[in-house]
């Protein structure tokens, strides 16, 4: 063989890169304190080249998806390329350069094979508590400095030695010092993991071979991306939608706007024009809204597959400077995702008429999360606080209808609190937690349903904070298909007292209050007069619509 | 003499197995699986390996899939769901979580039972345990009509059961007697009496689900036995690696759904190792099951096809990767898997119109199965369709075929030993320190290079390798598990409380025991419990002592999980409060193990059947076939060979040699 790597060899070694990617995430997972991690996968790791361009990634929520690379360039340009020992590990949060919520924390580690550095390793992680004004999330903040520590890239390991004080001052700021401790000593072990497995894999093969392999696995990710772009055709293509408001100035909606632009086999996107960055905290950083325009993308492209440093080549993203996508200091960004859900479906809503068969209906958008807190009577006035994200409806679609009560984009495999569980831990009972009839967007292929899930306080000492978005820009349906119904919370309904609102801090209960939450449906799919008439029976059989809606909506005439 | 037998039933095979009760010496075949009437089957393997002999026949042990089947193909009962009102979509929101990241179209497993086959009563208990509203009948009369003559099982399913059974209990009561035996009604409380109403009703469901086709299969089988004259037990393989007897498993069905790949587990425990990684291939399939220590690992939940199932499980994992693999490109890019060519079309091979190249074809090209000697020359491989299939691909990197067909091996071997790699970290284990132990029909295939990958010293082919599962089934113990949930923290509660949940359980056990005809003296009782640091959501499970009259001892307990934890999370908290969560009782009444099978020991070498040009580390070298019936307690085989036998294919590469032990195992070790 020349000295051309055998494509054999490439693709083992593909594999095996992205197999020490899992293995990174499994030690993680299998170190971590805080449930955040290990149950709800809040997590990302990632192995990457000398140019910091990804080898393997891990990613456990979708969103995390190839956002550590820019975290390895503000490293190498803060710190200096050349001043990497053997043995280091650095840890950084700042929203401006990681791009999310202070609340997650990165580090890099570069990594050495006989004295020459090779490449680096990543992981990133969501703290229980990073030291906010209140415990968990701020609904409120309306700066950086409220949402707890924040830090540039600074030197955790120096050349194998744990600097005590430097763990000791970030742990300090968390209302659970060891359990911080822990996720970060769980991230260090990760971290670990990745250097031994990449040495392991150059031990292997070379480290010429692994770097020719390394380019030509570059080369494939690349050409696949070309060639499906190449597919679309060229032009301009636009999309804009809004958030209610960023719970500052509830005014004025948050406006997204997203023009895509196909030129060959190049993809831009665009987001100027978005809203200027807000009080409120729905900004962003740029890593993160970049990383959000990848997911966007891979929703189209081989959604299956890995990803690398060859994906995404093709894809330039413009963010205007000073927009909510380029936070820059003293903008807060606990809630950065909310801006995100909505850019990545503006994204598919703007392609939705050149990728019929892969565009679906908008979903309901947002992780629609309640806080319950207060002083639980069963448990002897402990404190207590319960934090929810509430599942919605997804899009219908060419062939297929949306699927009802799943959770957001941005959330993934995240899993909701059962019924059982939520009841036992928390002065609560839980009413109610049914699919919500007639909220999806009619089409030939229906949106899903949203929920209602209904909550009665059992305890006098208690408040509720709620962030649910998207009633102003509900799940837009395609083709001819119809919008789904907006989400709302109501406090006491059918009383006096009866309070409807979506975003809400503080709001103290009495014993007997009760809460229900509506979550949206999802965009139908193509013109609901077209809906078979089975699909109709059975759907008004089954419940999901009623009669009225069938006859008034989708022309329903037996 | 007696004899046992059993038949392990497959998507696409039944292997049947006879084994000698005195000699340990055994008879085995594989027939084709009859879906339609599964006992057709089952009895022509039967019959060609005992002829006529059922009388002396002891004990049968069935593992089957059919009740799996049924939830893939959604072939199983017309079943209602009952549950308390303001909860009807419990099954369907299931636990909102979406498994596919990047895929903006998912549609999630379709339910077993559809929306409109779910009713909603008047009832409530809280989270306290106490009755907040009793069963309203009136609610049940309302709905009585829709149920009649509709259903063939009925799973009831009411929030907070797992604390106070009593109103499932009294629904179930007034339904059975308004719908006589004909309807099966079962509640969630009986069924696995656990927190967490998705999972307590997904498995509930999932038992309603398969009970009634099992049962008439059950029957069916009962019944041929019955008319050859078989006197014996007839047995039934558990999801949790034990027996148990028929009549019991009629009405526990989801006790048995994920049985399948189970008896190669359980045969890994008495295969002479500690610690066994144990690996079956087959046509689509590489299940992985882990034996550290003698014992194989129990999950407390299982997933049935996207359904999670609150039921004891043998923890297998499943990898998509299987001798129908498919080799591909992609971007200029070499590929292999996930995808399958199935049984149908299968490998280009088979001669079943099949022109994708698969792992079978490209073994086959490479001189690693004899085509004249597979299935012990029942099917005959068509050389030429593997070449052409190989040979197109390989056309696509301009390689020659045995190039490319030894790339795609080493790109499978390779991902196989990744992914164990992978299970292995994630426990903190060392592959290194085990013995890979290989079966299934394409496993000894391809052992000795992923035991290489792995740095793993030792690869073991058991005796009958293609039906080992089948194998291992007779070598497992009757057992029966029960379980509370009984949510406190450690400190507060009184070991006495913990005392009585579990003579509870015992009572209960006892019970089921009394329907397999074992006293609790014969049998041995195994208690566990669940257990975490307050305010995580994850579980451990964690066994307690063993002997029955000892006084629950808190302290011991703790101290015991603060050190799982270490070794499972690679860190603890011994100051920190510990919960239970659940309180598991399992017991176990040993079965008679089977002799080993006697290896033949002559000094006679054997002499291959044949020699052909294969391929291995991309040169020509003449491979050696035997038969592996020639071979004995005395021979050494020095690899390239390969030994073939009716149900599996073993491949010795260069540099690596074989025995045989005095169990009938082939062991292979690098020289």
């Amino acid at each position: 063989m020349s000295n051309k790597v055998s494509p054999i060899v490439v693709e083992i070694v593909r594999n095996a890169l992205n197999s020490a990617a899992h293995e990174m995430n499994n030690s993680l997972a299998r170190s971590a304190f805080s449930p955040l991690i290990y149950e709800m996968k809040d997590c990302s790791v990632g192995i990457f080249d000398v140019d910091g361009q990804m080898l393997g990634q891990s990613a456990g929520l979708p969103i995390f998806l190839g956002n550590l690379d820019i975290c390895i360039k503000i490293l190498n340009d803060t710190v200096g390329i050349e001043s990497h020992r053997e043995g280091d590990l650095y840890i950084m949060n700042d929203s401006y350069m990681q791009g999310t919520h202070v609340g997650d924390f990165t580090t890099v580690s570069p990594i050495f094979y006989q004295g020459e550095l090779v490449g680096f390793t990543a992981t990133r992680a969501a703290m229980l508590d990073v030291g906010a004004k209140v415990p968990g999330a701020c609904i409120d903040s309306t700066d950086i400095y409220q949402e707890g520590i924040r830090m540039p890239p600074v030197k955790l390991i120096d050349q194998g030695v744990l600097r005590e004080d430097v763990l000791n001052l970030i742990a300090l700021n968390s209302r659970f010092h060891a359990a911080m401790k822990g996720d970060i000593g769980a991230q260090i072990a990760a971290s670990r993991t990745g250097e031994k497995r990449f040495v392991e894999i150059i031990e292997r093969f070379g480290l010429d071979v692994v770097r020719e392999a390394t380019r030509e696995i570059f080369r494939q990710a690349e050409q696949l991306d070309r060639e499906f772009v190449k597919t679309l055709p060229d032009g301009t293509y636009y999309a804009e939608g809004c958030l209610d408001n960023d719970n500052y100035d509830l005014e004025h909606h948050v406006k997204v706007c997203c023009k895509v632009i196909v030129d060959g086999d190049n993809m831009t996107i665009d987001l100027t024009g978005s809203n200027k960055a807000t009080k409120g905290a729905v900004n962003c950083g740029f890593a993160q809204t970049i990383a959000a325009a990848r997911v966007a993308f891979k929703e189209l492209v081989n959604p299956d597959a890995p990803i690398c440093g060859g994906n995404f080549r093709n894809l330039d993203v413009i963010v205007p400077p000073g927009s909510i996508f380029a936070a820059e200091e003293p903008a807060p960004c606990q809630w950065y995702f909310s801006s995100l859900g909505l850019l990545i479906d503006l994204v598919i809503k703007a392609l939705a008429e050149v990728v019929p068969d892969k565009a679906a209906g908008a979903h309901y958008g947002d992780s629609m999360v309640i806080f319950f807190y207060g002083t639980n009577p069963r448990r002897d006035g402990q404190f207590f606080t319960s934090c929810e994200a509430t599942v919605g409806g997804w899009g219908g679609f060419q062939g297929g209808d949306g699927e009802s009560a799943l959770i957001n984009m941005v959330n993934g495999d995240f899993k909701n609190l059962p019924v059982e569980f939520v009841e036992h831990t928390y002065p609560l009972e839980v009413q109610c937690y049914k699919i919500r009839q007639d909220s999806e967007g009619a089409g030939k292929y229906r949106g899903g349903c949203g929920v209602i899930r209904q909550y009665q306080v059992e305890t006098d000492d208690c408040a509720i904070g709620t962030w649910f978005e998207r009633s102003v820009t509900p799940a837009w349906g395609l083709l001819g298909g119809g919008d789904a119904a907006p989400p709302i919370v109501v406090v006491n309904p059918d009383t006096p007292e009866e309070k409807r609102f979506l975003k809400g801090a503080d709001m103290r209960l009495k014993k007997g209050s009760i809460v229900r939450l509506y979550t949206g449906g999802g965009g139908g799919y193509g013109d609901p007069k077209e809906r078979s008439h089975e699909a109709v029976k059975r759907d008004i059989e089954n419940g999901y619509i009623s009669l009225e809606r069938a006859r008034t909506v989708y022309g329903w005439n037996p | 003499m007696s004899y046992r037998l059993s038949a392990d039933i497959g998507g696409t095979f039944t292997d049947v197995v006879c084994i000698n009760d005195e000699t340990g010496e055994y008879t085995t075949t594989k027939v084709l699986t009859t879906p339609e009437k599964l006992t057709n089957g089952i009895m022509q393997g039967f019959d060609e390996v005992i002829g006529e002999k059922y009388q002396q026949v002891k004990n049968i042990v069935h593992g089957t899939t059919s009740g799996l089947n049924a939830v893939i193909e959604r072939k199983g009962a017309k079943c209602a769901i009952i549950t308390t009102r303001g909860f009807g979509d419990v099954l369907e929101i299931g636990r909102g979580n979406r498994p596919d990241m990047y895929n903006n179209r998912y549609q999630r497993p379709k339910p077993l039972v559809s929306r409109g086959d779910i009713y909603e009563v008047d009832e409530r208990v809280s989270a306290d345990g106490s009755v907040k509203l009793p069963l309203q009948t009136d609610s049940l009369k309302e709905i009585f009509d829709q149920l009649q003559g509709n259903y063939e099982s009925i799973a009831i399913c009411f929030i907070n059961s797992y604390l106070n059974p009593e109103n499932e209990e009294k629904a179930a009561e007034w339904l059975k007697e308004r719908l006589g035996n004909e309807v099966m009604v079962i509640t969630s409380s009986e069924t696995a009496r656990e927190w967490r109403e998705y999972e307590r009703t997904s498995t509930t469901v999932l038992n309603a689900y398969v009970s009634p086709i099992t049962k008439s299969h059950l029957v069916a089988l009962n019944e041929e036995l019955r008319k050859r004259n078989f006197q014996g037990n007839l047995y039934i393989m558990q999801s949790n690696g034990g027996v148990m007897k028929d009549e019991i498993a009629a009405d526990k069905a989801v006790q048995i759904l994920m049985s399948g790949p189970v008896g190669g587990a359980i045969g890994g425990t008495v295969c002479g190792r500690k610690n066994v990684i144990g690996v079956d291939m087959g046509g689509t399939s590489f299940d992985v099951s882990l034996i550290v220590d003698g014992q194989t690992e129990i999950t407390v939940e299982s997933n049935v096809e996207g359904f999670p199932a609150l039921v004891p499980t043998v923890n297998i994992f499943s990898i998509g990767a299987g001798g129908g693999s498919i080799a591909w490109e992609e971007g200029g890019g070499m590929r292999v898997g996930p995808q399958s060519a199935g049984a149908k079309p299968g490998p280009a091979c088979y001669g079943q119109g099949g022109t994708q190249p698969t792992i079978t074809d490209a073994n086959l090209v490479l001189g690693r199965i004899d085509p004249d000697h597979f299935l012990d020359g029942r099917m005959k491989l068509d050389v030429e369709a593997a070449r052409k299939a190989v040979g197109n691909f390989a056309a696509k990197f301009g390689m020659d075929i045995p190039t490319a067909a030894e790339g795609i091996l080493a790109i499978a071997n390779h991902k196989m030993a990744d992914a164990i790699r992978e299970i292995t970290v994630r426990r903190g284990i060392d592959p290194r320190e085990f013995t890979l132990l290989a079966f299934g029909g394409a496993g000894p295939m391809h052992a000795a290079h992923i035991a290489e990958e792995l740095g793993i010293e030792e690869v073991m082919v058991p005796a009958v390798p293609g039906g080992f599962s089948a194998w291992g089934m007779l070598q497992a113990d009757i057992r029966h598990d029960a379980v509370r949930t009984q949510m406190a923290p450690m400190d507060e509660v009184e070991s006495e409380t913990i005392d009585q949940i579990f003579d509870v359980l015992y009572e209960e056990l006892c019970g089921v025991l009394k329907k397999e005809g074992i006293s609790p003296e014969n049998a041995t009782f195994h208690k566990a419990m669940d257990l975490r640091y307050v305010g995580q959501e994850f579980t451990i499970n964690l066994p307690v002592d063993d002997a029955s009259e000892q006084v629950f001892n808190k302290e011991i307990t703790k101290r015991n999980f603060h050190s799982l934890h270490e070794r499972l999370y690679g860190h603890s908290a011994p100051g920190d409060p510990v919960e239970m969560v659940n309180l598991r009782l399992s017991v176990m009444a040993a079965s008679n193990k089977v002799p080993a099978s006697p290896a033949g020991n002559e000094k006679v070498a054997p002499s291959p059947i044949r020699e052909f040009p294969g391929v291995f580390d991309f040169r020509e070298q003449t491979v050696k076939v035997y038969n592996r019936s020639d071979l004995n307690t005395q021979c050494c085989i020095y690899g390239p060979a390969v030994i073939v036998e009716l149900t599996a294919t073993t491949v010795v590469p260069p540099k690596w040699k074989l025995t045989v032990n005095e169990m009938g195992s082939m062991v292979m070790t690098k020289e």
